[in-house]
C-alpha cells in the first residue's frame, strides 16, 4: 500500500493540480489548522519560550541518546515489559510478526503510527495471515480505500465527505445499502459501531508512541479519539513501535513538549487523551494487557544523527509545517509520493529513502521559510533543504541542464567584465524583441517560465551601463568608485 | 536481537560527542527532573479551581460541583435522565466512591470491577485535576481499572477540589508522592473532554471511540 | 545588526543594485538612488558587483556561491552601509555570507563586517534614515506583497507600508495572503512551473479579492513572476516595485511587464 512514488513527483503534482475535487478540499485548507493554531498561540504568551525549551530538551536528548535509550530499556524491563531493538524495517516487521505469532493473533488493532507506515507493517501482517485493523478514523477510512495517508495528523484530509460515504457504503456490507450517509456525524457513529467489535476481539494491539520517557520507561500516546487506549487496553498483548529519536529524558521534559505539540498540530491546548503507558498490567490490575513490548527502530536515524541533518530528528510529528506550506497547499500530500509530505517530509524522506529516490523533495520548495516560522521545535527546515541540495550537487544528482546553466551563470558572476558585456547585449536584444508591449510571450531556454507567464522585458539598457554613462557625464574623465 | 542492540548503540555512540561529563549530566537530569517553562496559566494559587472549570468546559467537559458525597447520586442520575441513558454505573472501588450513598437514587444500579463493553456510565476517582488545561489525571490501580475511563458512553471523573493543581508538573509531583520515584502505574491517563475527531472534512465531532460524554464532578470537602 | 539611535549624517552608502534590477528593471535602481539621496546619503555604485550568489547557493553549489560572495565582499568593503532594493539579496548577504565562510576566519570577519552593514532598501530608509517620501502622488488602490526573505529573514513588514502611507492618493488594502509565497523561489519557478503557476494564481486572486488594481512589493523576482502571470491571464493588475512608487517615477516608467489594459 505504501509504495514509493517519490520519483514521479512532477507527475504526481500535475495530477494533484488538475484534480478538481482535491483542489476544492485544499482550497479550504488555510482556513482550518493555521487559524486554530494562531488562536491557541494567542492564548499562550509563553509559547516562544516553550519552543526554545522544547528544542533544548530534544538537543540534549539526542546528544545523550545512548545513555537515555539504555535507561529507558532498563525501566521498561523493570516494569515487566520487553524491548526489541531493530536496525531496519525488515527486522521490525519480523519482530512484530513474531510477537503476533507467539500470541496466536488473528487480528491486530492499530492506533496511528507513522513508524508503522514507514516499515509497511500492515501489508506485511496481511501477507502473513494476520489482519491489521486501523482504528483512528482517518486511518480507517484510507485503509478501506487502500490509499496512503496524505497528512501525518489528518490522514484522510484529502477526501470529501461524499468520498467517505461511498467508502463506507462499499465496505460496511451488513447494513441497508441506501441508508442516509449525509452527515459526518452519522458516518462517525457508523464507524464507531463497526470498530467497537474489532477493538473487543483483537488479540494484539499495535500502537506507535509520540514520546519515550527514559526516566520511567513509559511511552506516551496522544489522541483525540481514545482509540489508542482501547487498542492497547483490551487485547492480551500490547506492542508499541517507535524510532529511537522519540526519547525525552523526564516526565517534566515530556510535559514541555506536550505544551507545544497539540497547539501546533490542531490548535488544542491539550489533546483529549494523553496516556503514559508503562509495562503490562500489574498483578493487582483488573484490566490491561499481559504483555508489553517496545519495538525500537533505527531505520536510518543513527545516520541522520551523525550528519549535518541531525536537527530533523527533533521533529515531533505535529504537522504544523505541512499546514503552513504553500507548496503542500497547492499539491496535497500524495504528490510527495510517500508517507511524509510537506517540509518535514522533504527533509526526512531523502534521509530514509536516499536522495536519488527522493531527488525532488529538497528541490520542490521556494525556501519561503514559513515552516521554520511555525515549527515548535525550531527546526531550520529551509537550511536543511539547502543541505540536501548541496549533497545532491556534490554527488552530481542535480539534473545536467541545471548544473550547466548554473555553471555558466556563476562563471559570469565571478567575472564582472564578461558579465557587463553579456548583460548589456542580452538586455538590448530582449528589449528590442519585446518592442512596445514590454513583454515577451516566448523565450528560448525559458519554457518553464513562458509556458504560463509572459516575461517582462528588460528596459533596453542595464542599470550599470546607464550608471556608468551618468557618472562619467557628471565627472568627465573620472571613473565611478568610492567617494 | 542482541546484535541489533549492540549495533544501534554503537552507531549512536559514534554519532554523538564523547563527553566525560555526559553520564553525570544524564544521571542528574533524571534524578532532579527539573521543570522547564511553566506558563502563567499553570500557576498555583486560589484561581486554580475557576481556571480548571473554565478550561475543562472549553474542551467540552460537563462540570458539576457538589459539597458532599451525598449529592453525587442525584447529579449522576439527573444527567443520565437528561441524556436519555440507562442507569447502570460501574464505579471505582476507591474508598471515596465506595462511600457515595448510591442507594439513595433508585434509578441507578451500580456495579464494580473492570468495565464491560455495554456499560452505560462509569465513575472513577481522579488523582489530580490540572487547571492549566482542564485535565483530570487518572492512574490505574486495583480500585480504578483503566477501561472505566474509555469503554462506557458516559465517563464521570470524581475530582476532590483539594486535588486541583495548576500545572502538569505539579501533578507529576503528586503522582511521585503516591507511587514512588521513577515508579509508574501501568497507565496514567490525562483526560481533557469527551472523545472527538475532525477527520471527515475537518468538521469537529464530539464522541468518537472513547466516551461520548465526559463529566467531572468537583467535590468540595468540608 | 547595528541600530542607531540618531540618524546618520550623510552616510556613504553603496548600492547593491542586484542582478535582476540591473538587467531587467534599471528604473528600480534609479529609484533607489533617488530615495537614498533624498534621505541624505552619498550613493556610490561599486563597479565590480554582479550577483549576490543566491542562485548558486540555493542550488547547493557552495563553491561558486563562495566565489561570488568573496567578490561581492571585496567590492563592498569600506562603506558605511550597503543597501539593496531586494529582501532576498540583502538577506543573502546579511544572513548567509558569514556562515558561508565558517571555516575561513579571515574571510568570515570580512563577511561579518559587510553583513552587519547590509540593509534592504525600505527598512534602511525608514529604520535608519527615518525617511518618508514627501510630495509624492500615486492615485491607486494598492495591495502589498511581502516577499519571503525580506519578511522572514530581515523582518521587513511595516517599513514599506510606512513609505506607502506617506504617499498621497494611495489606498492600501491588505490581502489575507499577503505573507504567502508567490511561487517565484528563484529556480523553483522554472523547475516546477506548474506548482509555481498555481501559487502565483492564488497570489493574484488574493490581491484582486482586496479590490486593488495594483500590487507593490520589494523584490523584483516576485514582481516579475506576478506581473508575468497577470499579463498572461489578462488580470486587471498593474505591478510596480515599492522604490519606484516611493520615488514618484511609477507612472512615467509604466508597470512591470506593461499595462493591464494592453
Amino acid at each position: 500500500m505504501n509504495q514509493i512514488k517519490t520519483a514521479r513527483f512532477r507527475e504526481n503534482a500535475h495530477d494533484a493540480l488538475v484534480d478538481k475535487q482535491l483542489q476544492a478540499v485544499l482550497g479550504k485548507f488555510s482556513d482550518g489548522f493555521p487559524v486554530k493554531r494562531a488562536q491557541a498561540i494567542a492564548r499562550m504568551p509563553e509559547f516562544d519560550a516553550l519552543r526554545d525549551a522544547a528544542r533544548d530538551i530534544k538537543n540534549h536528548a539526542l546528544e545523550n541518546l545512548g545513555a537515555y535509550l539504555e535507561e529507558f530499556e532498563a525501566k521498561v524491563v523493570a516494569s515487566g515489559g520487553k524491548v526489541h531493538w531493530c536496525r531496519d524495517a525488515e527486522e521490525a516487521r519480523q519482530t512484530v510478526l513474531s510477537i503476533c505469532r507467539d500470541a496466536d493473533a488473528k487480528t491486530v488493532t492499530k492506533s496511528k503510527s507513522m513508524i508503522g507506515e514507514e516499515v509497511g507493517i500492515n501489508d506485511f501482517l496481511e501477507d502473513n495471515g494476520v489482519e491489521p485493523i486501523e482504528t483512528d478514523l482517518g486511518e480507517y477510512i484510507i485503509q478501506l480505500r487502500k490509499e496512503p495517508p496524505s497528512h501525518i495528523i489528518a490522514p484522510a484530509i484529502h477526501l470529501s465527505k461524499q468520498q467517505v460515504a461511498d467508502t463506507f457504503r462499499d465496505n460496511h456490507r451488513n447494513r441497508v445499502s441506501d441508508r442516509p450517509l449525509e452527515s459526518p456525524r452519522v458516518m462517525l457513529d457508523e464507524a464507531r459501531e463497526e470498530l467497537r467489535g474489532k477493538f473487543l476481539g483483537a488479540d494484539v494491539g499495535l500502537t506507535g508512541a509520540n514520546m519515550l520517557i527514559a526516566e520511567t520507561g513509559s511511552i506516551v500516546l496522544v489522541t483525540n479519539e481514545g482509540n489508542a487506549e482501547l487498542t492497547c487496553g483490551l487485547p492480551r498483548v500490547h506492542v508499541a513501535m517507535a524510532s529511537i529519536e522519540k526519547i525525552v529524558p523526564t516526565l517534566e521534559d515530556a510535559s514541555t513538549v506536550l505544551r507545544v505539540l497539540a497547539r501546533s498540530a490542531t490548535g488544542q491546548d491539550m489533546s483529549v487523551y494523553t496516556s503514559f503507558v508503562t509495562g503490562p498490567r500489574r498483578s493487582e490490575d483488573l484490566d490491561g494487557p499481559e504483555e508489553f513490548h517496545v519495538v525500537l527502530l533505527d531505520n536510518g536515524r543513527t545516520e541522520l544523527l551523525a550528519s549535518e541533518l541531525r536537527e530533523i530528528l527533533r521533529c515531533i510529528r505535529c504537522g504544523s509545517c505541512i499546514n503552513h506550506c504553500p507548496v503542500y497547499e497547492a499539491i496535497g500530500g500524495h504528490a510527495y509520493g510517500w508517507i511524509y509530505p510537506g517540509p518535514m517530509g522533504a527533509v526526512l524522506t531523502p534521509g530514509l529513502l536516499g536522495m536519488e529516490v527522493a531527488n525532488h523533495h529538497p528541490n520542490a520548495s521556494t525556501l519561503c521559510g514559513r515552516c521554520e516560522t511555525v515549527c515548535p521545535m525550531r527546526i531550520p527546515l529551509p537550511s536543511l533543504l539547502r543541505k540536501w541540495r548541496e549533497r545532491q550537487f556534490t554527488a552530481g544528482v542535480t539534473p545536467v541542464t541545471s548544473r550547466y546553466g548554473l555553471k555558466v551563470w556563476a562563471a559570469l558572476a565571478r567575472n564582472p567584465r564578461w558579465y557587463r558585456g553579456l548583460t548589456t547585449i542580452t538586455s538590448a536584444l530582449l528589449a528590442k524583441v519585446a518592442g512596445k508591449t514590454g513583454r515577451l510571450r516566448r523565450l528560448p531556454l525559458a519554457g518553464g517560465w513562458t509556458g504560463s507567464r509572459d516575461m517582462p522585458a528588460p528596459q533596453s539598457q542595464t542599470f550599470m551601463a546607464q550608471w556608468r554613462r551618468r557618472t562619467a557625464a557628471r565627472k568627465p574623465g573620472s571613473r565611478p568608485g568610492r567617494s | 536481537m542482541s546484535n541489533a542492540r549492540r549495533d544501534i548503540l554503537a552507531a549512536v555512540a559514534a554519532a554523538t560527542e564523547k563527553d566525560p561529563n555526559a553520564a553525570a549530566r544524564v544521571a542528574d537530569r533524571l534524578s532532579v527532573h527539573a521543570a522547564n517553562v511553566i506558563p502563567q496559566r499553570g500557576a498555583e494559587g486560589e484561581q486554580v479551581v475557576s481556571r480548571f472549570i473554565e478550561e475543562a468546559e472549553r474542551a467540552g467537559t460537563d462540570i458539576r460541583q457538589v459539597s458532599a458525597l451525598a449529592d453525587i447520586p442525584g447529579v449522576v442520575s439527573a444527567y443520565l435522565r437528561e441524556q436519555n441513558l440507562a442507569g447502570d454505573v460501574r464505579i471505582s472501588s476507591d474508598p471515596i466512591s465506595l462511600n457515595i450513598p448510591w442507594a439513595d437514587e433508585a434509578l441507578i444500579a451500580v456495579s464494580h470491577g473492570a468495565a464491560e463493553p455495554d456499560d452505560t456510565a462509569s465513575l472513577s476517582v481522579a488523582l489530580c485535576g490540572i487547571a492549566e488545561t482542564g485535565t483530570v489525571m487518572m492512574k490505574s490501580s486495583a480500585e480504578n481499572p483503566v477501561l472505566l475511563n474509555y469503554l462506557p458512553f458516559l465517563h464521570v471523573g470524581l475530582l476532590p477540589q483539594s486535588r486541583i493543581v495548576g500545572s502538569l508538573e505539579m501533578a507529576w509531583s503528586a503522582l511521585r508522592r503516591a507511587s514512588g520515584e521513577g515508579v509508574m502505574p501501568r497507565m496514567v491517563n490525562l483526560i481533557t473532554g469527551p472523545s472527538r475527531t475532525a477527520d471527515i472534512e475537518q468538521e469537529l465531532l464530539m464522541g468518537a471511540h472513547g466516551p461520548q460524554k465526559h463529566m467531572v464532578i468537583i467535590l468540595k470537602e468540608e | 545588526m547595528e541600530t542607531s539611535s540618531t540618524k546618520p549624517d550623510a552616510p556613504n552608502v553603496a548600492l547593491f543594485v542586484t542582478c535582476l534590477v540591473d538587467v531587467m528593471r534599471p528604473s528600480t535602481g534609479f529609484a533607489a538612488v533617488t530615495l537614498l539621496e533624498a534621505a541624505g546619503c552619498r550613493v556610490t555604485v561599486p563597479d565590480a558587483q554582479t550577483c549576490c550568489g543566491q542562485p548558486a547557493y540555493n542550488a547547493g553549489d557552495r563553491k561558486d556561491a563562495r566565489a561570488i560572495a568573496r567578490l561581492t565582499i571585496e567590492a563592498f568593503d569600506g562603506f558605511d552601509y550597503i543597501v539593496a532594493p531586494s529582501g532576498s539579496c540583502a538577506g543573502m548577504i546579511k544572513m548567509h555570507y558569514p556562515e558561508m565562510f565558517a571555516d575561513d576566519p579571515e574571510m568570515k570577519k570580512k563577511a561579518e563586517a559587510v553583513a552587519s552593514r547590509t540593509w534592504e532598501l525600505t527598512s534602511f530608509l525608514v529604520d535608519v534614515m527615518e525617511y518618508t517620501p514627501t510630495d509624492v502622488r500615486f492615485d491607486r488602490h494598492v495591495s502589498y506583497h511581502d516577499s519571503c526573505s525580506g519578511l522572514r529573514e530581515l523582518g521587513v513588514k511595516a517599513q514599506p507600508r510606512t513609505l506607502l502611507a506617506n504617499i498621497d492618493g494611495v489606498e492600501l488594502t491588505e490581502g489575507d495572503s499577503a505573507e504567502v509565497c508567490c511561487g517565484f523561489g528563484g529556480l523553483f519557478c522554472v523547475k516546477y512551473p506548474e506548482i509555481s503557476t498555481a501559487m502565483v494564481d492564488k497570489k493574484i486572486d488574493d490581491i484582486l479579492a482586496t479590490g486593488a488594481n495594483t500590487v507593490v512589493a520589494g523584490d523584483l523576482g516576485c514582481l516579475m513572476n506576478i506581473a508575468g502571470r497577470a499579463r498572461r491571464r489578462g488580470a486587471p493588475l498593474d505591478v510596480w516595485h515599492v522604490a519606484e512608487v516611493a520615488a514618484g517615477i511609477a507612472d512615467e516608467t509604466g508597470p512591470i511587464g506593461g499595462d493591464a489594459e494592453d
